[in-house]
């Protein structure tokens, strides 16, 4: 499958289509919350794997954390995209684009406070831990993979998970103590550990 | 470990319960396979890949809308914050990084190493030469400041020669060759798009103002809201701008004098670039990061440019940590790509 697809043989790029298409469209919509996005997400994943088909290697293994790591990516610059576009106030509010779920979730749970709380919680996560979220608990990769994906060592999947954990059960803490869900606007805890991975994205 | 995943898979349902569509499925895969073949007709021996192709652009340009409304509202704005940013000659020449960079640009102003723009013509390109590579260091550790493992994992350097041609006016495609890239990859870069100051050509870089004040301005306004603060993101800017470009004397000179009135420059005694080079840097440290251009003490060349970890309360990295580091080893003008200087 590898050195077919290294070839530029469009029959094994229908293949990889056909196996992994609804991974990265399950993927797109839970880090951006809109069908649309997430078929478009799909639609370039595919292209860029295509572009990129000389850098597949003979290794094994699954080729589902290079292409969610390809999508992850593009939703990166969708939503830096549309926080440009969302005008001036987005910009200076740190993550103004804030996911809203509110559709699929209603379906499903018939709680109001089950929503307002899943909610809140993913807002109270910055990016890259969303990401790692819908990796390895969503999706269900392994650690390894989720770090192949992300191009990060295992180490820093594990703390960031951990991390969002933490995040978390403070949050439904609090919630506890003020009986309303508690919209955290802090994330500077993690300001280093931002700032040190984006010294090492520079090599992208 | 499995805990975190638990809590966290109860805490959080998973938002996508639906797949993709069957119909829409085949609607893009055959979208997808059109594509394909498309690209395979289009495909020279050469693939382009798109530009600004591979260059070691650090960040993203973040645009500045430009609707008429807005851009009032965005000056505005600037022009309120304009204090703070510290826009303003009474940064320029008081400090001892201000006396070092005025130097600099004096020496650059006068630079006749690239001929003058109008003896440059638009069918030639502009080659840069650097060696150097990007390493890094991750911290791990949690929120209570428990260290994961030693607190922190070093990206080693991967140091290579990469070589770049770039159309003067943008209208030509480039060439890359880089050690790094897989099979020391020699790449067609496609014609430049869209110019601006992450991403700009000679002949866009000629229009720029001179004047050290409005460069700033713009910079700042180009740059509005990417990186994490305006100072290190002008600051950063105008590295990128001296590491992989030929710029004219004159634009060199009113960035220096830009970089000048950026609070927070420094001066590092001792810095040495890729190859070995030992000079004086100018430099900006955010973050436990320091940025520092270095420049050869005599002459006051730019030799390159390096990123060092910072002594920093509370953080388990030991400063003195080269995460990035590149040379300039040439720049000129030729007629062709591929063709080396001289």
């Amino acid at each position: 499958m590898r050195a077919r697809l290294r070839a530029g043989e469009p029959a094994a790029f229908g293949e990889l289509f056909d196996q992994y298409a609804a991974a990265v469209y399950r993927h797109g919509y839970r880090l951006t919350g809109d069908r649309s996005a997430a078929e478009d997400v799909v639609s370039e994943t595919f292209l860029q794997a295509w572009r990129a088909r000389e850098r597949i290697d003979d290794g094994g293994g699954s080729l589902q954390p290079w292409l969610l790591g390809i999508a992850t990516n593009i939703v990166r610059n969708h939503l830096r995209r549309l926080r440009r576009e969302s005008g001036l106030l987005a910009r200076l509010a740190p993550g103004g684009h804030v996911l809203d779920f509110a559709d699929e979730l209603v379906g499903r749970v018939d709680d109001a406070a089950t929503i307002a709380r899943a909610r809140a919680a993913l807002r109270s996560l910055r990016t890259a831990e969303r990401e790692v979220v819908a990796l390895c608990v969503w999706e269900g990769l392994d650690y390894a993979s989720a770090a192949q994906a992300l191009g990060i060592p295992v180490g820093t999947v594990r703390s960031r998970l951990s991390r969002a954990r933490r995040k978390l059960t403070r949050l439904s803490a609090r919630e506890e103590r003020d009986g309303e869900p508690h919209h955290s606007r802090r994330q500077v805890t993690s300001g280093r550990i931002h700032s040190a991975r984006l010294a090492q994205e520079e090599q992208r | 470990m499995n805990d975190d995943l638990d809590t966290l898979a109860r805490q959080l349902p998973d938002p996508a319960r639906h797949d993709l569509p069957g119909h829409r499925h085949q609607l893009l895969r055959e979208r997808f396979m059109d594509q394909i073949s498309a690209d395979r007709v289009g495909e020279s021996a050469a693939q382009p890949v798109p530009a600004p192709p591979g260059r070691m652009v650090r960040h993203r340009r973040i645009l500045v809308t430009v609707t008429a409304g807005v851009t009032a509202v965005v000056m505005a704005l600037w022009m309120v914050s304009a204090a703070t940013l510290g826009v303003g000659r009474f940064w320029s020449g008081q400090t001892e990084a201000g006396e070092l960079l005025e130097r600099i640009a004096l020496v650059a102003g006068s630079s006749t190493d690239i001929p003058p723009a109008d003896q440059i013509r638009d069918d030639q390109y502009i080659y840069v030469e650097t060696y150097g590579g990007n390493g890094g260091v991750v911290l791990t550790f949690d929120d209570e400041g428990q260290p994961i493992g030693d607190g922190w994992e070093l990206v080693p350097l991967e140091m290579h020669t990469r070589q770049i041609w770039l159309s003067v006016d943008g209208s030509r495609p480039g060439l890359l060759r880089d050690t790094g890239r897989p099979r020391d990859g020699e790449v067609v870069l496609e014609p430049h798009g869209e110019v601006y100051l992450n991403g700009p050509t000679l002949r866009y870089l000629t229009t720029l103002p001179t004047n050290p004040d409005l460069l700033l301005a713009k910079i700042y306004l180009e740059t509005w809201g990417a990186g994490p603060n305006p100072q290190q993101e002008a600051f950063v800017t105008i590295g990128d701008l001296m590491r992989e470009s030929v710029v004219p004397p004159r634009l060199a000179a009113a960035l220096y004098r830009a970089a000048a009135r950026i609070p927070g420059t420094e001066v590092v005694d001792d810095a040495v670039d890729a190859l070995g080079r030992h000079g004086v840097a100018i430099a900006r440290t955010h973050d436990g990061l320091r940025t520092e251009w270095i420049f050869d003490r005599g002459t006051l060349q730019f030799l390159g440019e390096r990123t060092v970890t910072t002594e920093t309360p509370g953080s388990f990295v030991p400063p003195g940590i080269v995460t990035a580091s590149t040379a300039v080893v040439a720049r000129a003008i030729v007629d062709r790509p591929g063709q080396l200087p001289g």
